[in-house]
């Protein structure tokens, strides 16, 4: 699939799909903005990169329809969710390498607020596993919190209704917290 | 794989979790049957049903940045692990000689270039370097690449070294000099040329600003003064690139989210949030910057502190005051730093241009925003909150608040309320007039607003016959109005618009003789509307206009005579007329001109440093300079030229973008050569003359209106022209004049309406046939001719309405045929001196 030969883009596609990104980097980065709330948590979180590593590979994707907002904000949500785990694999990886751990500002001013936090590989895993348990709930999370979309929203990128989406909704984020927490991974 | 049971307990859940509390338990159990497992789950399920999405949202982020930060610092620990390598000894066509430094994109070094011969900054990406790296290390190289400025190291070049894993490369300027606070401590500079490098250390900020990059690490150390005084920025390695939109892309890769250097962070920096720096973060350092200069102290002493603690205090400590460490930097100092440090990014100057300007009054003695009362810091509030992208939309937005602002107050008719949209509009008012505001605001902008406040203005004006400020704001208005129709080219609007300011001040210095601003101002006005007049060819109106002007000043500075702004005035209301003089009545002018350097030397004696007595003795030194050598007293003429150019450089290094100024320094050039040819100095001519070409070139940036800068060649050509006349180099003269022509043709197209450019043109044209008759070349003499009458046909038939330029162009004429005819000599031909005096 992904070894085919790119196929020139007729300009009215390409202008699409810029609009579509820049709809995309601006929600993304408004939202990863927006929703910190430093006060209550005294931490600060940095998902610029995340944002800007996701709109690359969303760029890169093809035969998503870019005139479709809820779609490319949820195909965006779902390749956020890819980078993590990506992520996430590399880090384990290095975490078995040798060498010393680089110490920055940045740790330390987060050890020092010592506010709850989650071990990151621990959240991708916990990801993947709910992906296992309810693919779809595993999504509405992704849409959730990546890209923000409305239940209204989410109910047409999955082709289905408000309620149903609210539900399964629901079953993850109480499977995500449960697992987070330390609770029983059943 | 998802199992059936995995199914069921998800549609379970959500079953239950519609029903109240305390009947779920018993619901979960009857639905699961005997599935005992699936019950205990969903049970399970729903005691975790508690958290709030958002803070399971904020966990989530937080992982993600984790596991992103995670990965630079992988990125970073693996390139130390190579750090070892040997340098190289050639990189691409550059010769290295050393290791300068290197850091966690890649290293730098020292390298030689063949073609043109110098020494480079090379920085070169680490071999490990991925991908992405490599996409913003070119990134970063290419944004660099649109900086250019006096003030920032210059990019030169950049490519891929083949040789190496196709590595990318960037080749920068090395600079050799002192760090910024090493060297004010070295040269033992006072306040007022620390507080100019600050200034100009802005102005290469705000350059950087408006291309959309954010340094996020000035620091003395960062910041190269070399010998010519000229304070440069070096390592924008991590800078930010603002796109289009205003997001950002990180160039940094030191693994820390937080790069900077401790003690010039601002509060936002240190927060760790990339999102919430913007080009504020760069004024909050130069901020301290200007402390540190000005007290010789740290802003943040951070030496004894452990880096935790240091960071507590830089994060929480108060904002230091300069005036606590010497008190005679109380007032405008003091304001400005706690202006530019605010720990609200929101109360800060808007940008590193605005605190660069603010300190640029400071050192015209002029009142300085940062002390300005509230309507200001209103509009600012507002601007920022729609952070226009560009300053020209601050700039507006400021503006247009005021005037909403206003608006309401003056709807309340309380005499409070006036004082309040008085001052309100005065604000507009002053920022569109501002020599400023042409770079800021763009024509369309600055005529919106005017037209936005045209009918308060006008009605406040007339319901306050009485009031000063009201009268004043009106005629400043109108002002602003004048220029903004002059610039579109409607003259007659112009001229009106100028006349009724004009009548306005008029009126105001009848009733208030002894206010300095009226006068000031009515005085500007005078000349602006003589100006005006001189483009209508009305001639003896503008001359009236010029001595109404000068009277005023001379009484004025009888009242004042301690006021530099009058007494500047003052002189150039004798150089204007001496100028007017000069061909007519040569000993008028003669007189005038010394009646100006004696104002020129009173304003040295009252305020030696400031820039007004500078530039009035760089025009002063130079005149008299021309005098003397009129009267070939040749020692006075190249003393005086040497201390023009001596003045205009000190000027210029307080602000080089300053259009005004690059003329001046042009002139004083000019100045310095003549009397080196006048004598047959000609080797020290020629050296003088590319020194000259090198130092305006280089201080005219890209940010230079095109115009200015084919003024300045002009007379660098002149220059030259009149140095290689003396040596009667034939074959290099019609080179130059070959060039000269080229650059003639650019002007008259770039400036139309110009007479001089024209008449420069026809100069050259005269010339070239003289030099081709020395080099014995007919045939192509004969082309000139012929070129010569074409544009005297075309210069009459542009200014079929002057009659002094077609008895210009008739003279041409004449002078052509009679050259053909060998009627005259080869060299009768001499261009006419062009002094523009561009004096306001």
């Amino acid at each position: 699939m992904t070894s085919n030969p790119p196929q020139p883009e007729p300009a009215d596609a390409v202008a699409d799909r810029n609009r579509a990104i820049e709809l995309v980097y601006e929600r993304l980065e408004r939202i990863a903005h927006s929703r910190l709330d430093r006060d209550a948590m005294g931490r600060v979180v940095q998902t610029r990169s995340l944002v800007h590593e996701t709109v690359m590979r969303l760029q890169q994707q093809r035969g998503l329809d870019y005139t479709d907002e809820v779609r490319v904000l949820a195909a965006a949500a779902n390749i956020m969710g890819r980078v993590l785990i990506d992520l996430a694999r590399k880090r384990q990886a290095q975490k078995r390498a040798p060498g010393e751990v680089a110490v920055t500002l940045h740790t330390i001013h987060l050890i020092e607020s010592g506010s709850p936090t989650v071990d990151a590989v621990e959240f991708a895993d916990a990801l993947g596993a709910l992906a296992a348990v309810s693919p779809i709930g595993a999504q509405t999370i992704q849409m959730r919190f990546w890209a923000e979309m409305s239940f209204e929203q989410m109910a047409r990128a999955l082709n289905s209704t408000e309620a149903e989406v609210r539900d399964r909704f629901n079953f993850a984020k109480a499977w995500l917290s449960r697992r987070l927490a330390g609770g029983d991974a059943r | 794989m998802i199992d059936d049971g995995a199914a069921r307990a998800e549609s379970l859940f959500a079953a239950a979790r519609a029903l109240p509390g305390e009947q779920r338990e018993a619901f979960v159990r009857r639905e699961a049957g005997g599935d005992h497992d699936l019950a205990e789950e969903v049970l399970s399920l729903l005691r975790h049903d508690t958290p709030t999405e958002d803070l399971l949202a904020l966990q989530a982020r937080a992982a993600a940045a984790d596991l992103v930060r995670a990965d630079e610092q992988g990125a970073s620990r693996s390139i130390h692990a190579h750090a070892d390598e040997p340098a190289p000894t050639h990189i691409g066509r550059y010769r290295v000689i050393r290791e300068l430094g290197r850091g966690g994109f890649g290293r730098v070094f020292l390298a030689e270039q063949d073609e043109p011969h110098r020494q480079v900054a090379l920085k070169v990406a680490h071999a490990q370097a991925s991908p992405t790296d490599r996409r913003r290390f070119r990134a970063e190289g290419v944004a660099l690449a649109r900086l250019q400025h006096p003030g920032i190291a210059r990019v030169y070049d950049a490519g891929v070294w083949h040789e190496c894993a196709d590595r990318p490369y960037i080749v920068m300027e090395y600079i050799e000099g002192l760090p910024l606070d090493d060297y004010a401590a070295a040269q033992n500079l006072g306040r007022r040329r620390r507080m100019a490098l600050v200034a100009q250390v802005c102005d290469a900020v705000a350059h950087a600003h408006r291309r959309g990059v954010i340094h996020r690490d000035l620091a003395p150390k960062n910041i190269l003064v070399g010998e010519d005084g000229i304070p440069r920025i070096l390592d924008f390695g991590v800078a930010r690139l603002l796109n289009a939109g205003g997001a950002a892309v990180t160039l940094a890769r030191d693994g820390a989210s937080l790069v900077g250097t401790l003690g010039y962070m601002s509060p936002e920096q240190l927060s760790g949030d990339p999102l919430l720096m913007d080009t504020r973060t760069d004024v909050y350092a130069l901020g301290v910057i200007a402390f540190e200069l000005l007290t010789g102290r740290r802003f943040l002493d951070v030496s004894t502190l452990s880096l935790t603690a240091a960071l507590e205090a830089a994060r929480t400590a108060p904002t230091a005051r300069p005036s606590s460490v010497d008190r005679s930097l109380r007032g405008d100092l003091d304001a400005i730093v706690l202006h530019a440090t605010e720990r609200d990014p929101e109360r800060r100057y808007p940008s590193a241009n605005a605190l660069g300007t603010d300190i640029r009054r400071w050192l015209h003695d002029e009142p300085v925003s940062a002390r300005k009362p509230s309507p200001l810091y209103r509009a600012r509030k507002f601007a920022l909150r729609h952070r226009a992208a560009t300053a020209a939309g601050v700039i507006l937005a400021l503006g247009l608040t005021v005037a909403a602002g206003y608006t309401l107050d003056a709807r309340r008719s309380e005499r409070q309320s006036l004082a309040a949209s008085l001052n309100a509009l005065e604000a507009i008012v002053t920022r569109i007039l501002s020599p400023l505001a042409s770079k800021l605001g763009s024509l369309d902008e600055r005529a919106e607003l005017l037209a936005i406040i045209g009918p308060d203005v006008e009605r406040i004006a007339a319901g306050s016959p009485d009031n000063l400020m009201a009268q004043r704001i009106r005629a400043r208005y109108l002002s602003a109005l004048s220029d903004v129709e002059d610039d579109r080219g409607a003259l007659p609007a112009a001229m009106a618009a100028r006349e009724e300011s004009l009548a306005v001040y008029r009126r105001l210095l009848a009733t208030w003789p002894n206010d300095i601003e009226t006068a000031h101002e009515c005085s500007l006005a005078m000349v602006r509307y003589g100006n005006l007049l001189a483009s209508e060819n009305r001639a003896d109106e503008m001359r009236a206009l010029y001595e109404e002007a000068l009277a005023l000043d001379e009484d004025q500075v009888r009242r004042h005579p301690e006021d530099l702004r009058l007494l500047s005035n003052l002189y150039w209301s004798y150089r204007r007329l001496d100028e007017l003089h000069r061909s007519r009545e040569p000993e008028r002018s003669r007189a005038l001109a010394h009646h100006a350097a004696a104002v020129a030397d009173r304003m040295s004696a009252i305020a030696p440093g400031a820039w007004r007595t500078m530039e009035a003795n760089i025009e002063s030194d130079r005149r008299l300079s021309e005098l003397a050598i009129a009267d070939a007293r040749y020692d006075e003429a190249e003393r005086r030229g040497r201390a023009a150019l001596q003045t205009a450089h000190r000027l210029i290094a307080m602000d080089p973008m300053s259009r005004h100024i690059q003329s001046r320094l042009a002139l004083a050039y000019s100045a310095a050569i003549k009397p080196l040819i006048a004598t047959g100095a000609l080797d020290d001519a020629d050296q003088l003359v590319d020194e000259g070409s090198v130092s305006l070139r280089f201080i005219m940036s890209d940010e230079v209106d095109p115009t200015q800068r084919l003024v300045i060649e002009r007379m660098l050509f002149e220059l030259r022209l009149a140095v290689a006349e003396e040596r009667e180099d034939h074959a290099a003269l019609l080179r130059l004049l070959d060039d000269a022509i080229a650059l003639a043709q650019r002007l008259m197209e770039t400036l139309p309406g110009e007479l001089p450019q024209r008449e420069w043109t026809a100069g050259l044209l005269l010339a070239r046939m003289d030099t081709l008759a020395c080099l014995d070349r007919p045939v192509e003499r004969l082309t000139d001719f012929a070129r010569v009458l074409e544009h005297a046909d075309a210069t009459q038939a542009l200014f079929a309405n002057s009659p002094r330029a077609i008895g210009r162009a008739d003279n041409w004429r004449e002078i052509a045929v009679r050259k053909l005819e060998g009627r005259l000599p080869d060299d009768a031909f001499r261009r006419a001196p062009s002094t523009p005096l561009t004096s306001r």
